[in-house]
């Protein structure tokens, strides 16, 4: 019990959900804000209730493990760059994983 | 072909019919719905069906008979998006922001709706150019970019505004341009023996695939039906009388420029046309203030319908009036 434990690592899922037209210009920031891996998922529905979600594509929800530093970095940057201007929903919550190493 | 028969010919295609079915879905609140993987497949085939099939045409046209109507076409482009700012901030007393978002939508064409006018043609056996086409994709960007030009120049505060460079990218690099002039490339390139390869699959089930696509229309379309009311009474007025203006401008002035009648009913169809799919993707990249309640109501929920009903067969009757085409 104690061996395993011991192998797992807190850190921050960060989820971000956007209008899908701004994929490319997320990605490319995401990545420069220390972002590895990320999941990237179509999402039904319309979060924003303005129905821009009619534009093709509609939303996407992204999702990235990452250490504490990395999220708040992620979050600043969305809320400089995209919560004012954009359909943007961001938010993260504390995972354990194993292998941490993995999500610096 | 008289005026009631262009009608009758319109209203009960499958298409229109189809597209009437998607409402009517929406309104009774069925369950139908296209998935989206279908709808991105069947807008990627149209595009390259309708590049594939203007490339074999061009290929075959000299440039002195492309060359005016092209003209013709940048000029529009230029000039719809010129007009419609003013129209939108005056009339209609709207930001800037929306106002150049209008003016982005209603310089750019509706692919659809101009596939839409070809098939209409193509029933009443009424010929038209094939280049026309690559008018579409000329058609396309300018107005775009005029249009957010516009907004630029207006908009006293910069805060975050997007590189030009970066927006200019994303326009020309749309799925949309990409396909079509990729398409009408590859047309030119192939020419007519070498596209007779992959018509039975690009060419034959071309209708069949529009119907499908014009039901997912009707479903989006009336989605938007509630907002139509909200709008106010500016934006239903815009929606309705700017198609007919411009369409009927582009009658005239395709035929000015050497066209037969159905390619000026197909030129008007271009300009009575707005976008909702190149100009939308743009105008919430770089205008995101602006309101899509507003601009994606106007070209998809009135404008769209709108030609698709009654402007495609009154540009063809005109043209046929003032072309002096018999249909």
């Amino acid at each position: 019990m104690s061996d395993e434990s011991a192998s797992w690592t807190e850190r921050r899922v960060v989820t971000v959900i956007a209008e899908a037209v701004l994929y490319e210009r997320l990605l490319h920031d995401l990545r420069a804000w220390g972002v590895g891996g990320l999941t990237v998922v179509p999402a039904e529905g319309d979060p924003f209730g303005s129905r821009v979600g009619d534009v093709e594509g509609g939303f996407l929800r992204i999702e990235c493990v990452v250490g504490t530093q990395v999220a708040d970095r992620v979050l600043r940057g969305l809320s400089e760059r995209y919560l004012s201007r954009f359909k943007v929903v961001a938010y993260d919550h504390a995972v354990r994983v194993v292998r941490g190493a993995k999500y610096p | 072909m008289d005026a009631l028969e262009l009608v009758r010919l319109n209203l009960l295609s499958p298409m229109i019919l189809a597209f009437a079915l998607g409402i009517v879905a929406t309104l009774i609140r069925s369950d139908l719905r296209l998935p989206d993987a279908l709808y991105s497949a069947l807008s990627i085939y149209l595009l390259l069906a309708i590049g594939l099939k203007g490339g074999v045409a061009l290929r075959a046209t000299p440039i002195a008979e492309i060359a005016g109507p092209a003209l013709v076409t940048l000029l529009a482009g230029a000039l719809i998006p010129l007009t419609t700012y003013p129209i939108a901030r005056r009339l209609g007393g709207w930001s800037v922001a929306d106002s150049a978002a209008l003016a982005a939508h209603y310089g750019s064409v509706s692919v659809v709706t101009f596939v839409a006018a070809q098939a209409f043609l193509d029933r009443a056996g009424v010929p038209y150019e094939g280049f026309i086409a690559t008018l579409l994709a000329l058609l396309e960007v300018p107005a775009i970019l005029v249009a957010l030009l516009i907004a630029r120049r207006a908009q006293t505060t910069q805060e975050e505004a997007t590189p030009w460079t970066e927006t200019l990218r994303e326009v020309l690099t749309g799925k949309s341009i990409v396909l079509i002039v990729g398409g009408l490339a590859m047309g030119a390139a192939a020419g007519a023996a070498g596209v007779e390869r992959v018509e039975p699959f690009f060419v034959d089930p071309f209708e069949g695939a529009l119907t499908l696509f014009l039901l997912e229309m009707g479903l989006v379309t009336a989605r938007r039906f509630g907002e139509v009311r909200s709008a106010g009474p500016f934006l239903l007025a815009y929606g309705t009388i700017a198609p007919l203006v411009h369409g009927t401008i582009g009658v005239a002035a395709g035929l000015a420029s050497g066209l037969s009648p159905g390619g000026a009913t197909l030129f008007a169809t271009l300009l009575a046309s707005a976008s909702y799919i190149a100009a939308t993707a743009a105008v919430r990249l770089a205008l995101p203030e602006a309101s899509p309640g507003r601009y994606l109501t106007a070209s998809l929920a009135i404008t769209f319908p709108f030609n698709l009903v009654i402007g495609i067969p009154t540009y063809a009757r005109l043209a046929q009036a003032w072309g002096g085409g018999g249909g």
